[in-house]
């Protein structure tokens, strides 16, 4: 038995592309355009494991009456001219080997603060599955519907994949509203990388038969189901009834060739393809060059896949979401760490490294995804504007981390979400923050002004985000200081 | 006697079928898999030639789970849209994998009772009837009735396939057969 070679080494040794070849250039393609286009796209980021705001925009300055907080000094900080918010510079953090610095926080505030809103919350559980659905449902405000399945409803009707879901645990659960349209339910991924290749039946499948007699097969096969036994027996069955309806959208979806358009895995080089340099080709290119990482990189590949499914109009919810593996990288001959273990739960171990590392390394992927929103054009048409002019970025979490100075950290309800949108009235933090107690506190949903009486809680939150969607729902707050007229 | 009466009335409004299907997950999949077509799981299909089918690229879909190098500790609950992709192509790419074994063989062991080289027009019913039967056995543990080998048969549609060789065929027949969801649902 053949050892099993790790995907990794696989992918290393066979599929960087570092230009396209100079083939003639053959007719650009129209770009993929779908029957309808979503009005507003929505992008969830899962910062899994308890992603503290104190340890990034909203920082706790040390003071002699707050000793006993997690607190930055003032050179410990850092902001840019203008901006409502401050961040913490690089944190050198080592776990046996250093982890990786190539990004700053500053850099995030540069490009997108004014577009960034924190949103101070207190989560209503410590558990990592239910806060991590509790993030997502807003606490069940909207029949259990996930922010998700709510955006696929109202605008992923006609679309091929509505709801993506690439993130794990909690974050890729089904929300619980039996009403909710079939269309809209998440659909799995599990490798970006590789799930192109779910996407159609037979297209790049070698010494495959040809299309007559292939379709000859597939009309025998659904003739020998329907007189089996077994469909006798059970045609009936949920389960049956569903894999037949899944069956049944099949063409509709191999229609639009998918594999050709979200493949980031090159395959001119893997010899599945011709070399051309078609429209999609190069955008695919320009995609593996934002992420130069996609192929080693689980999240590299599911932002750079999240891009495509929205650039395509394919999707109107993606999700992509952090592992607990630990990754690394090599910088010269140094070997980094790119992932901490459990994510931002390493926090429970070292909190400050832990916080700094993963935070940057989120900002660092979401950076580079809006980098590319704003400067595509949705759908290829000049005329639909920017993608990013319809776009929302929820950096979820379940919950923040304990504010006591002492070395590791607990799960703590009180915290707060990053959300970025020019949906959003920008660079402003909705609540405050209580330096003597480390404490986040709500605001006047009417006026925006902070409020230390009050607690915002995760449907004020959900409501807002759909609010800037222009999804509405039953019970929803409204919060009309935040969100910008459109 | 009342209840009995009750019981006798529901029953009567009620029709009991058997409903309960059971997902059969990639783990078990690829076994069975292996088993019907000869082969050993890690000879199974492959995508883009180097990438395992049901334990690397189609492995979620499939019902399955990686929790050591993808941190997936539970696998779905229910089959997606991908799934009933995903299945025809593992499919679809192990019935050539045999293919291929069996034609580079001088004993095939699957795809054994038609030449696989010659033209249809040249391979009789009863092989093909024979090669059906087979491959039930192996896909769904079971012989076709009458009515499934004379809907079978008419892949070996002479007027419209006659000058193609039997091993296209043979996959033909291999993907019509083996992809049927009794091989997927339990």
């Amino acid at each position: 038995m053949s050892p099993k070679l790790s995907r990794r080494r696989l992918l290393e040794a066979a599929l960087w592309s570092t230009a396209l070849p100079t083939v003639a250039a053959a007719a650009p393609r129209s770009p993929l355009v779908y029957r309808s286009r979503p009005e507003k796209l929505l992008i969830v980021f899962a910062a899994n494991g308890g992603a503290s705001l104190i340890d990034s925009f909203l920082p706790v300055l040390a003071q002699t009456h707050n000793a006993q907080l997690r607190t930055y000094t003032q050179q410990q900080l850092d902001t840019v001219p203008g901006s409502a918010f401050r961040c913490v510079k690089s944190i050198p953090y080592r776990l046996g080997v250093p982890v990786e610095t190539r990004y700053q926080m500053r850099d995030f505030l540069a490009r997108h603060g004014r577009d960034m809103v924190l949103f101070a919350q207190t989560g209503t559980s410590v558990n990592h599955l239910i806060g991590q659905q509790r993030s997502l449902n807003g606490n069940g405000i909207n029949r259990g519907r996930t922010l998700m399945e709510a955006v696929s409803e109202a605008y992923g009707q006609d679309l091929l994949l509505p709801n993506i879901n690439m993130a794990l645990g909690g974050y890729a659960l089904a929300g619980s509203d039996p009403s909710l349209p079939r269309y809209a339910k998440p659909e799995a991924v599990a490798d970006a990388l590789l799930f192109p290749l779910a996407l159609h039946r037979d297209q790049s499948i070698e010494g495959r038969i040809d299309g007559e007699l292939l379709a000859a097969a597939r009309d025998v096969r659904g003739r020998l189901e329907q007189n089996s036994r077994f469909y006798q027996d059970h045609k009936t069955a949920t389960l049956l009834e569903e894999v037949l309806r899944f069956r049944s959208d099949i063409p509709r979806l191999e229609a639009a060739q998918l594999i050709e358009s979200l493949m980031l895995l090159d395959r001119a080089r893997l010899g599945q393809a011709p070399a051309e340099r078609t429209e999609g080709n190069v955008l695919l290119q320009r995609v593996r060059d934002q992420f130069p990482a996609f192929a080693t990189d689980p999240l590299e590949a599911q932002t750079a896949m999240a891009f495509l499914l929205l650039r395509y109009g394919l999707s109107t919810s993606v999700t992509i979401g952090l592992d607990e593996l630990v990754r690394f990288t090599e910088s010269g001959q140094e070997r980094q760490l790119l992932h901490l273990p459990l994510a931002f739960d390493w926090s429970h171990n070292a909190h400050v490294g832990a916080q700094n590392s993963m935070w940057r390394r989120v900002l660092y992927a979401i950076d580079r995804l809006i980098q590319l929103l704003k400067t595509e054009d949705y759908l290829g048409v000049p005329e639909f504007g920017r993608i990013w002019d319809r776009s929302l970025v929820y950096v979820a979490t379940e919950f923040g981390r304990d504010k006591s100075k002492i070395g590791g950290s607990g799960h703590d309800l009180n915290n707060g979400h990053v959300l970025i949108s020019p949906l959003l009235k920008g660079n402003q933090v909705l609540g405050g923050l209580d330096d003597k107690t480390g404490l986040t506190y709500g605001f006047d949903p009417n006026t925006g002004r902070p409020d230390p009486f009050r607690t915002m809680q995760e449907g004020d939150q959900y409501s807002l985000i759909l609010q800037a969607l222009g999804v509405r729902f039953p019970g929803q707050r409204n919060f009309p200081t935040a969100v910008r007229d459109t | 006697m009342r209840w009995m009466l009750c019981l006798a009335l529901c029953l009567a409004g009620f029709r009991i079928e058997a409903t309960e299907l059971i997902w059969k997950r990639a783990p078990i999949l690829e076994q069975d898999l292996a088993r019907a077509l000869d082969l050993h799981v890690e000879d199974l299909c492959q995508e883009l030639g180097r990438f395992s089918c049901l334990s690397q690229v189609h492995n979620y879909a499939l019902g399955g789970h990686d929790p050591f190098e993808r941190g997936q500790y539970r696998p779905m609950e229910q089959p997606s849209q991908l799934t009933t992709i995903a299945f025809e192509r593992v499919i679809h790419l192990s019935c050539i994998k045999r293919l291929d074994k069996d034609i580079a063989s001088s004993q095939p062991q699957v795809f054994r009772h038609f030449a696989l080289n010659e033209p249809l027009m040249m391979i009789p019913d009863t092989d093909v009837s024979a090669q059906i039967t087979d491959l039930y056995q192996r896909f769904l543990l079971r012989d076709p009735s009458a009515n499934e080998r004379v809907i079978a048969l008419t892949l070996a549609d002479r007027q419209r396939f006659g000058t193609r060789p039997g091993r296209e065929l043979a996959q033909a027949l291999c993907l019509a057969i083996g992809s049927q969801l009794e091989f997927l649902l339990f």
